[in-house]
């Protein structure tokens, strides 16, 4: 009986203290959103988890600049170019740029895309984790965001999902600021605007 | 001599079929415990379908889930429904679970209640990554006598999809709506009827009046839902998965710049006029667009309610 009871104190308090720190977390996530300028993305309220199977809210990101690609890792057609473009992008930046640019992939199939096959992913592609990371989220908060951003997307069959090529850069506080819409553009463009970001930031 | 008398009152043995006794409960708590998990067995074993049972059988199924569906829902049965353009898969026919689907498209008071509880989503109040500037734009103008019961409009996808989430509900999927929409009044399937799709034609051909009717006041089809075609445009939950390719286009190399896997897709019935607006319509859109004739309605997967029946 006594064994019960402890067990029983055990699991509640475990639960209150859980709870305690969730409704911190999520005061935090709020008194950051209230912050940002209106027109801000992070304003969308929804929970992700990233590569590492850390919860991530929106918010989260700000303070850095963002490039955001929604791909997912089955995918064998766009998405290796997609990220062979943005390491380009990477590449021609400047130092102080690259060291205030971060990287998010949004993948667009949630149900294979687990935070393990994401971490998998990104090892096999060598992505530095400090850079770029994943945002795996349920099915809803993908269709959201992907409206969000204006990036349209349809499975096709059981395996593919045909999806818009597009890079968007969002400032600081997550107001976009720039989309590179299709693979065939200049990306002499997409730097600059990121230059420009990084020359605005106190 | 206690002892005996508690021996007799609680029975400690049963027949086995070999004629020997097995001992079942030798004390009070035993007995108990026995008797316990027999009850709890058989109301278990009562709560399964028997064998033979036709849980499978759609009509017994149906009639059972109409029982459950909420007074402003109808229910759609599985079925399919003919696309516009072939699938990825090369089929002509598209297969629909079963679901709920509001009986009217939602209207200025229903939405009204549900900004005042969610100040967020009023015109005053709302993201403008939510909605573009003309948001609930007839709100401000002088109203009909039936404004109240008029579907509401200058309404965007993020707000459409608050509004369902708040009743419980989702935005019903491209294809749900389709294969309701497929339905005539008295068919399930509309499009084996002749005149059907001229029908239809001749509502979206009529210039979009100032003055929509109240949502009860427009035809009802085969499955009871009023007003699918003829009132407004409805938004979809993945308005944002129609990728109508540039085919026989000039820009279409642009388009396969644009989409990763966007094959090309042969429309099944070209003559379908009605069915390419919808498409196009819903190409157009952005999750913040609002229009005058743009409005909604919910629905709900039946999983929601059987799942609402579980203790």
């Amino acid at each position: 009986m006594k064994i019960i009871a402890i067990l029983l104190l055990t699991v509640i308090s475990g639960l209150k203290i859980s709870g305690l720190m969730m409704a911190s977390f999520m005061m935090t996530s709020i008194a950051q959103a209230q912050d940002l300028p209106d027109n801000s993305i992070y304003h969308f309220e929804s929970s992700w988890l990233n590569q590492a199977s850390e919860t991530v809210v929106l918010a989260d990101l700000a303070g850095h600049i963002q490039l955001v690609a929604f791909v997912y890792s089955y995918c064998e057609h766009t998405c290796p170019t997609i990220i062979a473009t943005i390491k380009q992008v990477n590449k021609m930046l400047s130092p102080e740029a690259r060291e205030q640019l971060r990287i998010t992939l949004v993948s667009l199939d949630p149900d294979r895309d687990t935070p393990e096959r994401l971490k998998i992913y990104m090892d096999k592609q060598s992505l530095d984790e400090q850079q770029w990371s994943f945002l795996h989220g349920d099915a809803d908060d993908v269709q959201a965001l992907s409206a969000l951003f204006g990036v349209r997307y349809k499975p096709m069959g059981v395996a593919d999902i045909a999806h818009s090529n597009m890079l968007t850069i969002l400032d600081q506080q997550g107001v976009m600021r720039y989309q590179m819409k299709g693979l065939g553009e200049n990306l002499e463009t997409i730097t600059a605007e990121i230059e420009t970001l990084a020359g605005e930031s106190p | 001599m206690v002892v005996k008398l508690r021996q007799k009152k609680w029975p400690s043995t049963a027949p086995l079929s070999d004629g020997r006794q097995m001992n079942v409960c030798r004390t009070k708590w035993r007995c108990f415990w026995v008797a316990a998990a027999f009850v709890l067995g058989s109301q278990w074993a009562m709560s399964q379908p028997p064998d033979g049972m036709a849980l499978n059988d759609k009509v017994q199924n149906d009639r059972v889930l109409n029982d459950r569906v909420p007074d402003d829902m109808v229910l759609l049965g599985s079925g399919s429904y003919a696309p516009l353009f072939i699938e990825a898969d090369g089929s002509k026919s598209v297969d629909v679970e079963g679901y709920y689907l509001d009986r009217f498209i939602v209207t200025n008071r229903q939405f009204t209640e549900f900004t005042e509880q969610n100040p967020q989503w009023q015109a005053a109040n709302i993201k403008p990554i939510f909605a573009d500037a003309q948001y609930l734009k007839l709100w401000r103008a002088p109203h009909p006598a039936n404004f109240d019961d008029q579907p509401v409009t200058y309404v965007s996808w993020f707000a459409a999809r608050a509004y369902c989430k708040a009743q419980g509900k989702r935005l019903p999927s491209f294809n749900e709506w389709e294969y309701a929409g497929s339905a005539s009044a008295t068919s399930p399937n509309g499009s084996s009827e002749p005149g059907f799709s001229q029908r239809l034609l001749e509502w979206y051909s009529k210039p979009a009046t100032l003055n929509l009717p109240s949502v009860e006041d427009t035809p009802k089809n085969y499955w009871g839902v009023y007003g699918m075609h003829g009132v407004i445009w409805e938004l979809v939950s993945n308005f944002n998965s129609n990728l109508v390719t540039g085919e026989s286009r000039a820009d279409s190399a642009l388009e396969n710049q644009l989409f990763c896997g966007a094959g090309a897709a042969g429309s099944v019935d070209p003559s379908d006029y009605a069915a390419f607006m919808r498409y196009a319509m819903r190409s157009s859109l952005e999750g913040d667009y609002t229009m005058r004739t743009l409005g909604f309605r919910c629905a709900m997967d039946i999983d929601a309610i059987q799942s609402e029946d579980q203790p």
